[in-house]
């Protein structure tokens, strides 16, 4: 099977982008097959869907010698193979994940097209070497010219590659010893010649083809020592590399373990906490790569360890970044624990002040940029309130106050309260500003 | 003949470490100022910036 990278998409037969087309031609199979498979693979987790965009993206069609990728990011044309099937990986997990609420079935239908392909088609094809797949003769144009020595040399390896081929395509095909005894019969039958010649003698040939220069017109270019060096260079560049990935997935492994152990003692060790172990490792394995040569693919899992760290810690709860984005809860419990305020940029900050009795005038800020603020108010304590919303709605204890640009809340504490006056300023950007008593 | 760095294993490795140091910083509890971030980010970045450049500049 030719490789995926050869493959072209069909101009000819096209129902969308002629991917279809073009694989069926590459795997020689029915056009229609492969249609059902990427219509299956769609349902199944919508890795059909990615799996298509990425071939019609990344495949250039017959009339065409880029991609539509390339065409569009010239950048792109210097991608190697195993980042483009990264990124295609990377696609189908986003899209499974995206679209798992809408397809019906799950990846199951997904590894059954995969084991159907496998077992059905990949193990059964014809390979490279099958001798019941004969290759095309090679066609020679003819030199119109006067002769000279290089046509001369040319004619000459022309027809030793036709003599080649000519004894490669008259071996005998393997035959039951019956029929090959009836073959020998009947070419030594009394009166009748033997036409076929019999092939050129192996050891002639392949001293033959063993000769670098048949004709003399080459001569033999002086070894490169500068050349040789440099690839010498090389060779040593990527085994310090292979080494150094290796040494890396080893401390990997040790540290990972060494957190798990952590963790079943009773650490506190999260998700996080893995992937910025794994991160660390990464990165000081590229910076010791920078010297002695990087490890295959280390880039790309660098970039996506990073992500997928920055991702969970920015989903976890309590997230330590202030005024970052997240989901927030504070509890205070006494005076002495409280700051002067807190601030969200992005998501939900819940703040509980019900423990909170302070012994002297005291004020508290609360802010959001764009979400959510709760807060729970003390009960039995002097409370002024000071709330405003840019644009969005104010509930106070479950009822709806007010909704639209520009709200604001005020309450005073009552005039027989007694004891000092705790001032509470809230203010969220966009959103909603719910206070509870 | 001195071999030169690898740019981007350089400035990749960098950032990736820091960012390890400051997830691991967060994970086990510390606070990160946004009032300290938004002033230190630009600046570890251009930092990391001049160092690729210093990497990669072209020797005789």
């Amino acid at each position: 099977m030719s490789s995926i990278w050869t493959v072209r998409r069909s101009v000819t037969d096209r129902k969308v982008s002629g991917l279809s087309a073009g694989l069926a031609r590459a795997w020689d199979v029915d056009p229609m097959l492969v249609r059902v498979g990427f219509a299956v693979l769609a349902l199944s987790g919508g890795i059909g869907l990615v799996l298509y965009a990425a071939g019609w993206l990344m495949l250039p069609a017959e009339d065409k010698d880029q991609s539509q990728l390339e065409e569009w990011i010239p950048q792109t044309r210097t991608w190697s193979r195993e980042v483009k099937i990264g990124v295609v990986v990377a696609a189908c997990i986003i899209g499974a994940l995206a679209l798992s609420w809408l397809v019906p079935f799950s990846f199951s239908a997904a590894l059954v097209v995969a084991a159907v392909w496998y077992f059905g088609y990949y193990r059964n094809r014809r390979r490279p070497g099958d001798r019941s797949e004969q290759p095309p003769r090679l066609q020679f144009a003819e030199f119109p010219g006067e002769p000279t020595a290089f046509t001369e040399a040319a004619k000459a390896w022309q027809q030793r590659i036709a003599e080649y081929q000519e004894a490669v395509l008259r071996k005998p095909t393997p035959r039951t010893p019956t029929a090959a005894a009836a073959a020998a019969a009947a070419t030594t039958a009394p009166g009748l010649s033997t036409p076929t010649p019999e092939p050129p003698d192996d050891l002639a040939r392949e001293a033959f083809l063993a000769h670098p220069d048949p004709v003399g017109l080459y001569s033999e270019p002086e070894p490169d020592n500068a050349m040789e060096q440099l690839a010498a260079q090389t060779r040593l560049r990527r085994r310090s590399a292979r080494r150094l990935g290796l040494a890396s997935v080893i401390v990997l492994g040790l540290t990972m373990t060494g957190l798990g152990v952590a963790s079943v003692l009773g650490a506190p060790i999260t998700v996080g906490v893995y992937l910025s172990a794994a991160l660390l490792i990464f990165g000081l394995t590229l910076l010791i790569g920078a010297r002695i040569g990087r490890p295959r693919g280390l880039a790309f899992g660098t970039v996506v360890v990073a992500l997928a760290m920055i991702v969970t810690l920015f989903a976890q709860n309590n997230t330590a970044v202030a005024g970052g984005v997240g989901i927030r809860h504070l509890h205070y419990t006494s005076v002495a624990g409280l700051p002067a305020g807190d601030h969200l940029r992005v998501g939900q900050l819940t703040v509980d002040l019900r423990q909170v009795n302070p012994d002297r005038p005291r004020s508290y800020t609360a802010s959001v940029g764009t979400g959510r603020l709760v807060v729970d108010l003390p009960a039995g304590v002097p409370t002024r309130l000071n709330g405003s919303v840019g644009n969005g709605m104010i509930i106070s204890d479950g009822r709806q106050l007010s909704s639209g640009p520009d709200l604001s809340l005020r309450e005073q504490p009552p005039a027989t309260a007694v004891g000092p006056v705790f001032t509470v300023n809230l203010k969220v950007g966009n959103g909603q500003l719910e206070v509870r008593r | 003949m001195k071999r030169r760095p690898d740019t981007v294993s350089l400035v990749l490795g960098l950032l990736a470490t820091l960012l390890a140091i400051g997830g691991l910083w967060l994970s086990f509890g510390g606070r990160l100022e946004w009032s300290t971030l938004r002033i230190a980010a630009p600046l570890t970045l251009v930092l990391i910036g001049i160092i690729g450049l210093a990497a990669s500049r072209p020797r005789s």
